[in-house]
C-alpha cells in the first residue's frame, strides 16, 4: 500500500528531523528557564518588562505549556507504533484499538488545557481576555483527539466483525 | 456456545476420516477443526448444505441445542 508507506516515511521524517530535537531542546529549556527567567518571553509571548514580576507563574504555566509539547510529541510517537502495526497488516491488533484511545484522550487534553493556558497567559500577563471563536488551532486539536477516540471504538467493532467472520465456516 | 455440532459421531458411523469430509466439502481441515471443536460462531447455509450432502444426513443429525449452565 503505497499510501500508507508514504505516509510512514512522513512521520518517520517529522520524528527524526522534529521531534527528537524538540525533545532535547525542551529538556534543555526546562532548565534553562529556571537559570535565565528573561527566557520565559520566547514561550509566553511577552516582554521582560510584563514576565519579571511575575517569574515563578510565568515559570509555572512556561512548564505546563513543555510539558503539553512532551504529551503531543508522545501522541506522534503512538501514532508511528501505530503504522507499524499497518505496515505488517495488523490492524485490528488490540494496541491499535488502545493507541488510538490514548492518542486521543491525550490530544483531547492537551486541546482543552492548551486554550485554558492560552486565555490566561492573556489574562495573567497581558491583562486581555480573548477566547478565539471559529477555526482555532486549539479546537482543532480536540476535534482531533476526539475523532481518533471514536476510530479506536470503530476499530474495537470491526475486530468483533472480523473475529466471527473468521470463525464462519 | 450453545449450538453443539456432532461431527465426530457420524463421522465414525461413517467410516469417515476429517480430512476427506473437508475435501468434499471444501472447506480447510483447520475450519472443520473450528467446526468440531465449538469454536465457529457461525455457519453457512452452503457449508450446512454440503456437509449434510457428503455425510447423507439431516442438519439435526449434525446440529444439537444444549442449554448453556
Amino acid at each position: 500500500m503505497r499510501k500508507l508507506v508514504i505516509l510512514k516515511s512522513l512521520i518517520d521524517f517529522v520524528w527524526i528531523v522534529t521531534c527528537i530535537p524538540a525533545i532535547a531542546l525542551l529538556a534543555f529549556f526546562t532548565v534553562y528557564m529556571f537559570i535565565e527567567p528573561k527566557a520565559l518571553e520566547l514561550i509566553l509571548n511577552t516582554d521582560k518588562s510584563v514576565v519579571a514580576p511575575f517569574s515563578m507563574v510565568g515559570q509555572l504555566f512556561a512548564l505546563l505549556f513543555i510539558a503539553l509539547a512532551f504529551v503531543s510529541i508522545y501522541c506522534l510517537y503512538l501514532f508511528r507504533k501505530t503504522l507499524r502495526y499497518f505496515q505488517r497488516v495488523k490492524p485490528f491488533h488490540s494496541d491499535v484499538i488502545a493507541n488510538f484511545y490514548k492518542i486521543g484522550y491525550l490530544l483531547t487534553g492537551v486541546g482543552v488545557l492548551t486554550s485554558l493556558l492560552v486565555v490566561i497567559v492573556e489574562l495573567v500577563f497581558k491583562g486581555t481576555f480573548k477566547i478565539y471563536l471559529g477555526l482555532s488551532p486549539y479546537l482543532m486539536l480536540l476535534c482531533l483527539g476526539l475523532f481518533f477516540m471514536v476510530l479506536s471504538e470503530v476499530f474495537k467493532i470491526a475486530k468483533v466483525a472480523k473475529e466471527e467472520n473468521d470463525l464462519t465456516v | 456456545m450453545a449450538i453443539r455440532v456432532n461431527l465426530d459421531r457420524i463421522l465414525a458411523e461413517r467410516g469417515m476420516k476429517s480430512y476427506e469430509l473437508a475435501e468434499i466439502v471444501g472447506i480447510t481441515t483447520a475450519n472443520l477443526s473450528i467446526l468440531k471443536t465449538g469454536k465457529a460462531k457461525a455457519m453457512r447455509f452452503s457449508t450446512l448444505e454440503a456437509i449434510c450432502k457428503a455425510l447423507d444426513c439431516q442438519p439435526g443429525a449434525i446440529l444439537e441445542y444444549v442449554e448453556d449452565l
